[in-house]
């Protein structure tokens, strides 16, 4: 070791933290080192008088502890209400979603019928074109049904056709009655039986 | 002083929101942590709103108090960090030196460096050391302060700096070397006396 190693050690000691074996061989070396034994007579001396500065003490160490105290009230009653306040925050989802679950329900109790209602025009709807659709996948199977099914479909046409005929030519029957009618009606006065004059 | 048990009854009484437990419990404290950031920061009234401050903080963080290091190790370390923070700040807005500059001259270790030749011999050695510590580099100055003169082992210092103690010591050893330079001339008119 050498002499600043041993300083060192000095400044140790001088912080009570050095090992006996360590202040065994500082001992040893400080008899036969007067570097080193100034250098810890100078430490000692700055040490000493390090320790004998004046204090600063606290002038108002009351009046510290009374703002403090008042300051650590405040804290306390903040804390409080923030965790009042952290309680109803936590408990917000909760509350948020019972409100939510509630609208639902006062939807459906109250919006119910109108919404059976579509509901209803639409299953009509669909159900039409359900039986469209199976009707023309049960004529698609079935030839000789296709074939009945679209006779009768003509035969229907006919006879709305005929029935317009009918209708047509009973019109121009009665508008002939009419027109014979009118002829009927009209009675022409023969020559000689008209009013004379008086002859 | 209060012993661990009770320190640690007050601390549990104190983290359940009793104001009067916690201060018990830094009534011990109050005038050390007082101390060591008067040391750092060189001006009382800072100095007292620190402490204040530093107290504070320990009562808000007191559930995060581990209990691994004792309560006063536990709130030098947030003295620290205080006054460094403190520092930083004062640094940023004013510069270091301004800052140095504006410490009171009624302050009586520099008060006394202003008038060197009116104080006795012993007065001008302790102007001078007030000086050489105020003068020491932050780092060196804190692990020198921590152990001299708030009396922590090297070991609590260290954990209140988030060190290793072999750096402790290596620094208070560099410290004192450093005050050692700075009184020479002190020293030498002292041991001529």
């Amino acid at each position: 070791m050498r002499c600043k190693d041993y300083q060192k050690l000095i400044s140790d000691r001088l912080d009570g933290c050095l090992s006996p074996v360590y202040r065994e061989r500082l001992e040893a070396h400080l008899k036969t080192c007067p570097v080193c034994g100034q250098y810890e007579k100078e430490l000692k001396t700055i040490d000493r008088e390090i320790r004998n500065l004046p204090v600063e003490e606290l002038e108002n160490l009351a009046g510290l502890e009374s703002g403090l105290r008042e300051r650590l009230s405040r804290v306390e009653t903040e804390n409080g209400i923030k965790q009042r306040g952290g309680r109803f925050i936590k408990w917000t989802p909760a509350w948020a979603s019972g409100l939510l679950l509630l609208m639902v329900a006062v939807y459906f109790v109250f919006f119910r019928p109108a919404a059976v209602e579509q509901n209803q025009d639409l299953a009509t709807l669909m159900s039409f074109e359900d039986s469209y659709l199976t009707l023309t996948q049960t004529l698609n199977n079935d030839e000789s049904l296709k074939e009945k099914y679209n006779e009768e479909i003509l035969n229907s046409i006919f006879e709305e056709v005929e029935d317009l005929s009918v209708e047509k030519e009973g019109g121009d029957k009665y508008y002939n009655e009419q027109i014979i009618n009118n002829n009927n009606d009209i009675t022409l006065l023969p020559e000689n039986m008209g009013f004379s004059e008086g002859k | 002083m209060i012993d661990r048990e009770q320190e640690l009854g007050l601390i549990d009484r104190a983290r359940k929101g009793e104001v009067e437990a916690f201060m018990a419990l830094i009534k011990a404290y109050q005038a050390p942590i007082f101390r060591l950031i008067y040391r750092l920061t060189r001006n009382r009234e800072d100095a007292a709103d620190l402490t204040q401050e530093t107290m504070l903080k320990a009562y808000s963080g007191l559930k995060s108090f581990k209990g691994r290091s004792s309560f006063y190790t536990w709130l030098h370390r947030i003295a620290v960090n205080e006054s460094l923070n403190f520092l930083n700040k004062m640094n940023r807005e004013k510069g270091k030196m301004e800052y140095l500059d504006e410490i009171k001259p009624t302050d009586p270790g520099l008060a006394a460096i202003a008038s060197p030749e009116e104080s006795s011999l012993q007065e001008e050695f302790r102007a001078g050391l007030e000086r050489a510590l105020a003068e020491l580099p932050l780092n060196y100055k804190l692990a020198f302060f921590l152990v001299v003169f708030q009396g922590l082992s090297q070991a609590e210092a260290a954990a209140v700096l988030g060190c290793s103690e072999g750096t402790v010591s290596w620094k208070i050893h560099e410290a004192r070397k450093m005050i050692r330079e700075r009184m020479k001339p002190y020293l030498n008119r002292t041991g001529e006396a």
